[in-house]
């Protein structure tokens, strides 16, 4: 952590604020600071980010071997990148909708392409896929990854 | 009593297919519902299946208007994977094509805008400036829509002819500063149309997380090309265009003093356009890249592009990921009508600027 704490300290984060029992730490690699602990609360976060006044970029998903889906929760704060990264549990994940609206549609289109569950929200109407069609488009359904 | 009014996917308003069902009261928007993915094409996958070169090509495919800037985006978060260096005169020249997109975007959305609030004149001078933009584009890069300038390590053509841009520049300048903003920013009919409506407070917009022009109407000062400068924008001197109304005719107004900005930096560009390669050589023309994840961002006309490109260290990549600035902002929707006339509603979508072809990828 030792480099990374200028960095957070410009930005006026306390990195112990988010209990992150972290494995590598922070990381700073191709455009962003990456973290990924052993487990991710990702409404520990999402709250601890928000109070920062940091903006939800997006979450990108990713297909890994196992059928699990990874996790980059990409935030902005101050024009600098931080991106959490985590994995699914048997392909569910905790909502944060609710705390930052703007990932509603980013979670519905997350079900839409790797049926990942989101626990927490009412429903998860699909976004970008008609109806008929079943969640989880994207899913490589036994290709080699 | 309350009624539905659903509105589209089909319809006159914008020429791309979206849904929005509102809740009315009488006249007044109670609620709204908005539905996408008439678009979808799943570009994302796509990508998955092509090699790097040929992704170039597809990701210019996400939007008709700012197609540059997703090549660009590709290219920047490849080019991060590589560790390749772009020479100083690519970076100029990339930021020219940035600067001109921006022309016609803003250009393009400015001329709708007039059409829906009723200003049919304005919409013809603004359609004539924006072929102007067009007829300059296609000048420097061959093409008109798709440009095909950006590769891995630089641009595929030069500009050679500075003086063209700038004679451009002056000419689009002159009809900004003698027409359009005057007409947009003090015009009593425009004021009348746009001042208090579909207003997005500052809390809303960063609840939201949304980006570009409408986040900078609505007070929130981030412009990725001063906040996260790349390319050689850290050289560059402009300034950010910010409002606090957060209503259309903040949006009118960013948009509009966005356009001289844009001129100002096209100018410092041709001036400083340095000499030099196009291009850095990326080796063996079937790139393979390591493995890895990298990101990159860039500040589109209508806001935030972000990429993340994932290599496993063969010629295709894991997963690309594309967030496209209409993709944060349209959710925006549903608050800004609350409460609006319904017959203001068409103008508060359209203030958005929103791009339903690179929504729905």
């Amino acid at each position: 952590m030792s480099e990374t704490v200028p960095m957070l300290a410009a930005l006026q984060f306390d990195p112990a604020l988010l209990e992150l029992r972290t494995t590598d730490g922070w990381e700073q690699k191709n455009g962003a600071w990456w973290i990924a602990p052993e487990t991710l609360d990702s409404r520990a976060m999402t709250k601890f980010m928000l109070s920062q006044n940091a903006r939800l970029m997006t979450i990108a998903a990713m297909e890994c071997d196992g059928g699990e889906i990874r996790l980059d929760y990409h935030w902005d704060v101050k024009g600098v990148i931080l991106t959490f990264t985590t994995r699914t549990e048997s392909n569910t994940a905790t909502s944060v909708s609710d705390l930052c609206p703007g990932a509603d549609w980013i979670e519905r289109e997350i079900h839409d392409y790797f049926a990942v569950e989101f626990g927490g929200r009412d429903n998860t109407k699909p976004l970008m896929l008609r109806p008929g069609l079943e969640a989880g488009l994207n899913r490589r359904q036994g290709e080699k990854l | 009593m309350s009624y539905r009014i659903p509105i589209g996917p089909f319809h006159p308003a914008l020429e791309e297919p979206y849904k929005l069902d509102l809740t009315c009261e009488g006249e007044i928007v109670r609620g709204a519902e908005l539905h996408v993915g008439f678009n979808f094409r799943d570009i994302e996958y796509l990508a998955e299946r092509r090699n790097y070169q040929q992704i170039i090509s597809l990701v210019e495919r996400v939007c008709g208007i700012c197609s540059n800037v997703h090549s660009l985006t590709f290219c920047l978060s490849v080019e991060r994977l590589l560790g390749l260096k772009v020479p100083d005169r690519a970076q100029y020249i990339r930021v020219a094509m940035c600067e001109l997109e921006r022309l016609h975007s803003h250009i393009l959305w400015a001329g709708i805008a007039a059409k829906l609030i009723g200003f049919k004149t304005m919409f013809m001078t603004c359609f004539a400036m924006r072929e102007k933009v067009m007829d300059m584009l296609e000048a420097i890069s061959g093409n008109r829509v798709n440009y095909g300038m950006n590769c891995f390590g630089g641009v595929v053509r030069d500009i050679t002819d500075t003086s063209g841009v700038l004679s451009v520049v002056d000419a689009i300048e002159k009809e900004l500063v003698g027409s359009v903003i005057p007409v947009f920013t003090t015009n009593t009919t425009v004021k009348s149309r746009c001042a208090g409506i579909g207003v997005l407070t500052r809390e809303q917009a960063q609840a939201m997380g949304i980006v570009g022009p409408l986040a900078r109407a609505s007070g929130v000062e981030q412009d990725l090309r001063r906040d996260a400068s790349y390319l050689v924008y850290d050289r560059l001197k402009f300034e950010v265009q910010v409002q606090t109304d957060g209503d259309v005719r903040a949006r009118l107004v960013v948009r509009a003093l966005e356009l001289i900005e844009s001129c100002n930096i096209l100018r410092q560009v041709m001036r400083d356009l340095p000499e030099g390669p196009i291009a850095a050589s990326t080796g063996a023309p079937r790139l393979k890249v390591p493995a890895g994840t990298a990101v990159a961002r860039i500040e589109a006309p209508r806001g935030e592009v972000f990429y993340s490109v994932t290599a496993n260290g063969t010629d295709m990549p894991k997963r690309v990921k594309i967030r496209t600035p209409t993709f944060a902002n349209m959710p925006a929707m549903q608050w800004a009508v609350l409460g609006a006339q319904l017959s203001d509603a068409p103008l508060i979508q359209a203030s958005i600027d929103p791009c339903y072809s690179c929504t729905d990828r």
